[in-house]
């Protein structure tokens, strides 16, 4: 009990901070749709800024200093994914396209919310019984998006048209927050919740322990990552920053099934991950790796090669070229609705964020020659 | 006479089935193998996951 009350006094996060996590998380925000989630990640981080404002689709900007002509940005993603209501049959059965990169594997006998005009409705992803499919062995029947179907009660196409649902309704998955044993979160759309929460509790603690920074620091929600880093990319070209630095997710490749020598070595519960690839800038990364070193955050390295898969490309090629780097979190399973994770890595992502944004100023070389 | 000519001994016949089992699954493999490149050269069907777009973390 005494560890328990010591651990809790070291922790940077606060109960409201906890209140906030499961909120944003349990709140669904799909591809596209993302206004709901925003609303509530803005109120909370509303009093940690000077000043906010939202891009025409939907992008989330707090910003600190906003009269500062040096910008630098934190940033992550908004958005989840989700599927489509794709073409509705006669027995009122439902199928489905892809909304971002959601996993077809794991769909089977999921339980599901459809974002109907008439507000959600309670769906599951039907799938026949082990008695009754057919085939068998190794050729039994795999689970893709074509043979995926929503079934939501409705026995005919006007039965489900009169639930509010249409073509181009969005569906996600019912699972929220929870805890397991040990320190780990898990949840639907960690990937990247997690990252707006990290942001906004930068903001939080510059707030609260009264820091003032040389520069405009722009706290970014951004839309759209899941299907091409759209948003990231609108809201690049709109801010126009001197230096961004990117929060997302990264497998943690220690689980079965997952080759090392292709993913690299991450693992939940060692510390942030640090990608070398050529759009992280190299110069910004040693600032970081500087950073977490004299603080004694613990890093993992990984490398990436055309593309990092995240915001990060899309500041970086933006505009003239910005000074950018990713600082990812581990995370178990991602792309299914058990993604998991480990609270000292998000308090350490935190951390490593908020000292950068404090070693920074408009004055740090970040020339290459 | 005539029953001398169709007298096969067991033997000899049991190479003679699988000479010719052989050559049928032979013949159908290779022809099989040899569509298969046809239509791949062609720009047959691809997999589901070849037309989607990359997905991100």
């Amino acid at each position: 009990m005494a560890k328990k009350s010591k651990e809790k006094q070291k922790s940077i996060l606060k109960d409201s901070s906890y209140t906030f996590l499961k909120n944003y998380l349990n709140n669904p925000s799909p591809v596209g749709f993302e206004s709901s989630g925003q609303k509530i990640w803005l109120d909370y981080i509303k009093p940690y800024i000077d000043s906010s404002f939202v891009d025409p689709y939907g992008t989330a900007v707090g910003i600190i200093n906003p009269d500062e002509p040096f910008k630098v940005v934190i940033e992550a993603h908004a958005d989840e994914i989700s599927w489509f209501v794709n073409y509705i049959t006669n027995d009122g059965l439902i199928y489905l396209k892809r909304n971002g990169g959601v996993d077809h594997q794991i769909a089977p006998a999921k339980r599901v919310i459809i974002h109907g005009k008439k507000g959600a409705v309670k769906a599951v992803f039907g799938w026949p019984a082990i008695h009754t499919r057919i085939g068998g062995g190794e050729k039994e029947t795999q689970p893709k998006v074509e043979n995926l179907f929503l079934d939501t009660g409705a026995r005919s196409k006007k039965e489900v048209e009169d639930l509010g649902i249409h073509i181009g309704a969005v569906v996600t998955y019912e699972e929220g927050f929870d805890e397991l044993a040990y320190g780990y979160y898990i949840g639907r759309a960690m990937d990247n919740r997690i990252g707006g929460f990290m942001i906004a509790e930068v903001a939080r603690l510059l707030k609260e322990n009264k820091k003032k920074l040389p520069f405009g620091l722009y706290v970014v929600n951004a839309v759209q990552e899941e299907i091409g880093l759209r948003g990231a990319e609108m809201i690049a070209r709109r801010i126009k920053p001197d230096v961004a630095i990117i929060t997302d997710v990264t497998h943690d490749t220690t689980t079965p099934m997952i080759n090392k020598i292709i993913e690299g070595d991450i693992a939940c519960g060692k510390g942030p991950s640090l990608a070398y690839a050529p759009a992280v800038h190299n110069k910004l990364l040693q600032v970081v790796q500087d950073v977490a070193a004299e603080n004694k955050i613990p890093v993992q390295l990984r490398t990436l090669s055309r593309s990092t898969g995240t915001d990060t490309d899309s500041f970086a090629y933006a505009n003239d070229g910005c000074p950018s780097v990713l600082i990812s979190i581990p995370l178990r399973y991602m792309h299914t609705t058990v993604e998991m994770l480990h609270k000292n890595d998000v308090e350490n992502t935190i951390k490593l964020m908020y000292e950068t944004v404090l070693a920074l100023s408009p004055k740090t070389k970040l020339s290459y020659l | 006479m005539l029953n001398n000519l169709l007298y096969i001994d067991p033997g000899s016949g049991s190479y003679l089935v699988q000479v010719i089992a052989a050559a049928v699954l032979g013949v159908a493999f290779y022809f099989k193998t040899f569509v298969a490149w046809v239509k791949s050269f062609f720009g047959g069907k691809k997999n589901v996951s070849d037309k989607e777009e990359k997905i991100n973390e």
